[in-house]
């Protein structure tokens, strides 16, 4: 693994959760977005929570939209509906990526090299449908 | 009794790298498992990051608190009293957006969240906290020093009828922009005690210091300074006990003292490259504040005596004192 050609690192979560709430995370939303120079935790490594994938080759900021809420513009505070308006398109990834990203056995590989073209990556980022469940107030 | 859980945040062998994981993997139901989730930033580098808080269940006794850990906040700096009161990350930790645009540095979408001595500032083009939740969060000792102007404000918080819920205690804010709308604006219900709002006098005035978009709720200002606009704040929704601005016709419970460095507002540097909030012996700030229900100590954790306006109380240089004792009665202990 050859970390100096690794640009950018996204952790995805993946755990499915039973109370699940729009302000969560959901299975496939990034919770962050990093270069290659940031050291995870132990914890973080190991997290059943999320994984970690590299990504070479592309910067960060190219994957910013990943890590966007979706707000109500109709409510007076723009609410916060949904922790994140886009996500991995999980359907989209390479099998072997996908597999990984849902196994959580202790021991599974902590990262996974995805070695995608910058318009593959980009392709990744799926938009969610607007949610806007909140309150309509204030014209 | 809830259980506090205590975890280390920070780049040098701490449980979470980024304060976003910590919010992650602390993103449960904190009210069945009975907890308070409290994260303490370590100024191992500074904190650049997007920050969401939001989705945790919580109520006013389980919730999620973001603080220093012991010794790593410009309120525990060896120099805090000499040190120019302003952002500063070599003084403690410091927390930025400095890459991602038009997105605030802060979002507080969940209840009750807690926040203590803590700098934040922004990067670019967005107010440097953002808090949409319900029934509010609480905030004590922090400095809120934006670079840049953003959406025409520092922070921008909202509530709900029947407050106030959101809680500025001994905080400072400072707007670096020129001609901005403000440098606070607080929706619905807000209670600011002995805050410091301030645009830098070599900047242009903004509009209102604090301003309140819909009129709605019950804000109140308790010993705060408001300095750098046009006016000092709203005339109506507001209300205001012992207050000082620049402000030649301000609303009723501020009164006019000038921004200056001397008899006046009495800062140590109002200029915005050097700017320093801290105030002088000659401050027209100095015991003129109302005792009733201001904290205890100031930003810094200076014991307060008599009571200075705004966040920080003039000792005269001499060291910070600490008796708990003395922070119990009459004045209730506001920060955290």
């Amino acid at each position: 693994m050859d970390w100096l050609e690794t640009m950018c690192r996204v952790v995805v979560w993946t755990q499915t959760r039973l109370d699940q709430k729009d302000t969560n995370y959901a299975p496939g939303d990034v919770i962050c977005v990093v270069d290659d120079k940031h050291v995870f935790s132990d914890l973080e490594r190991k997290s059943p929570k999320w994984r970690i994938l590299d990504i070479p080759d592309i910067n960060k900021e190219d994957m910013y939209a990943l890590i966007m809420p979706e707000r109500d513009p109709n409510t007076t505070n723009k609410a916060l509906v949904r922790k994140r308006n886009a996500s991995l398109d999980l359907a989209a990834l390479p099998i072997d990526v996908k597999d990984w990203l849902t196994d959580n056995r202790v021991g599974r590989e902590e990262t996974k090299i995805l070695v995608l073209t910058k318009e593959q990556a980009l392709a990744l980022i799926k938009p969610k449908s607007p949610k806007q469940t909140r309150f309509k107030t204030f014209s | 009794m809830p259980t506090t859980v205590t975890n280390s945040i920070g780049t040098t062998g701490r449980t979470y790298s980024t304060i976003t994981l910590w919010e992650a993997d602390t993103d449960n139901n904190l009210v069945t498992a009975d907890q308070v989730q409290v994260g303490e930033c370590y100024n191992d580098s500074g904190f650049d990051e997007v920050i969401t808080i939001s989705g945790a269940t919580t109520d006013s006794t389980r919730y999620r608190h973001l603080t220093t850990a012991t010794g790593q906040s410009f309120v525990d700096n060896a120099n805090k009293l000499t040190n120019a009161l302003r952002y500063n990350q070599s003084n403690g930790v410091g927390i930025t957006n400095a890459s991602v645009s038009y997105t605030h540095t802060i979002e507080v979408a969940e209840d009750y969240f807690r926040m203590s001595k803590l700098q934040l500032t922004n990067g670019v083009n967005k107010s440097v906290l953002y808090g949409s939740s319900t029934l509010g969060m609480q905030c004590s000792q922090v400095i809120v020093d934006a670079s840049s102007g953003g959406d025409g404000t520092v922070v921008y918080t909202f509530g709900s009828s029947g407050g106030p819920f959101t809680t500025w205690t001994n905080c400072l804010f400072i707007q670096r922009a020129s001609g901005t709308t403000s440098v606070g604006q607080f929706s619905w219900s807000v209670a600011l005690v002995n805050c410091t709002f301030a645009v830098p006098a070599s900047l242009t005035k903004c509009t209102q210091v604090i301003y309140n978009n819909y009129g709605d709720g019950t804000g109140t200002a308790l010993n705060c300074a408001f300095y750098g606009g046009t006016d000092a704040g709203p005339t109506t929704s507001f209300t205001y006990t012992t207050c000082r601005s620049d402000d030649a016709s301000p609303p009723t419970g501020v009164t006019t003292s000038a921004y200056d460095t001397t008899t006046g507002s009495g800062f140590e540097n109002t200029t915005d490259a050097t700017r320093d909030f801290r105030i002088k012996s000659t401050s027209a700030f100095v015991n003129n504040g109302t005792a009733t229900g201001a904290p205890s100590t100031d930003i810094v954790g200076t014991t307060r005596t008599t009571v200075d306006i705004g966040c920080w109380e003039f000792t005269g240089g001499a060291a910070a004192t600490s008796n708990p004792a003395l922070r119990m009665f009459p004045r209730p202990i506001l920060n955290f």
